[in-house]
């Protein structure tokens, strides 16, 4: 695993990442603008499915389906980008994998959800039994994956190999 | 260095130290929870403020404005648990923050935001609300939600690039 890290440590791409004054910050802030496009839209969602709202049609929040993709390629991206610049720092840290899984967890209750809760709202029938459980699940989620992310910061062990 | 004649940031560092904010700020796990307390904060708030700006601009077109206002309790809710741990990140290292061009334009922008928000209620929120569910409300509503959404992109903005301006980065426009 060594060699791989210091392979990517030493393309230009890591290294532009590390050494331009700029580059690092502005995959953040478009991490950051990519994580709340994505989350914020998670949250309003799962609200919403908890009844909150619950004067909005449902199935029109599809609508803000869009904005959420775009917020994650966003976030993709920029996380590439920012793994790229210091990978040993993130893939030897577990609390890597728990955001990753808390994310992908999260975007997954969200598909469920519309192809469960949000379809049957969009053609009048109740929502399923789960739905308020996974809204939940998925409420919980967003918000570990958010706080997974806030520590990778501080639970770090290894910040370059080579 | 010019001296402040508003803030003693060696004043505020004591009085934390003094209310015990400092030593728990500076626990093995303080600062990291609070950091994640700030983060659930500003995912309430862009959750809930930022997809009703995006609503009145146009996004996700039948749902219901006035239905949808009903999230921004949420949003008010995460706004004070992030100035509340916001706080307590300034108190516990004012130098780092106090003088940060990053933190005091974040600050004015959210009090732009702030202004936004009472001017929307003032004078365009009884006409939103009349909005059809498929229709976009009155020009100045949309006026309104986009200033607030570039407001809080911009907060976002600031939040991240704090720390490229430590000291000695040294900026006191009052001094």
């Amino acid at each position: 695993m060594s060699g791989f890290f210091t392979f990517i440590e030493q393309s230009w791409l890591s290294v532009w990442m590390r050494e331009d004054p700029y580059a690092y910050f502005i995959a953040l802030i478009f991490h950051a603008f990519g994580m709340a496009l994505l989350v914020g839209g998670g949250i309003v969602i799962s609200l919403r499915v908890l009844g909150v709202g619950s004067g909005a049609a449902l199935h029109r929040f599809r609508g803000f389906f869009p904005v959420m993709w775009v917020g994650a390629a966003m976030a993709i991206l920029s996380g590439l980008l920012l793994l790229w610049g210091y990978p040993a720092k993130a893939l030897t840290n577990p609390v890597f994998a728990i955001k990753f899984a808390c994310l992908a967890g999260a975007v997954l209750l969200v598909r469920t959800l519309s192809r469960g809760a949000i379809t049957a709202a969009a053609s009048g029938e109740p929502l399923p039994r789960n739905s308020r459980t996974l809204a939940g699940l998925a409420l919980v989620l967003w918000l570990a994956g958010v706080a997974a992310g806030k520590l990778l910061l501080h639970t770090y062990t290894i910040l370059m190999v080579s | 260095m010019g001296a402040d004649p508003l803030l003693d940031a060696s004043a505020i560092a004591q009085w934390a130290r003094e209310t015990g904010i400092a030593g728990m700020m500076t626990s093995r796990w303080g600062w990291p929870i609070a950091e994640v307390f700030h983060f659930f904060g500003l995912c309430l708030l862009f959750g809930t403020v930022g997809f009703f700006d995006l609503r009145m601009l146009g996004v996700a077109r039948g749902v219901r404005l006035k239905a949808l206002h009903r999230l921004i309790p949420f949003g008010l809710a995460g706004f004070a648990i992030s100035v509340t741990t916001g706080f307590l990140f300034v108190v516990t290292a004012p130098d780092q923050y106090l003088y940060n061009p990053a933190l005091q334009t974040k600050l004015a922008l959210m009090l732009l935001a702030g202004l936004n928000m009472v001017a929307f209620y003032a004078i365009a929120a009884r006409r939103t609300w009349l909005t059809d569910d498929d229709g976009l409300p009155p020009v100045r509503a949309r006026l309104f939600a986009a200033i607030s959404l570039v407001c809080w992109l911009g907060v976002i903005t600031c939040g991240r690039v704090i720390t490229a301006f430590r000291p000695p980065w040294y900026w006191c426009f009052w001094c």
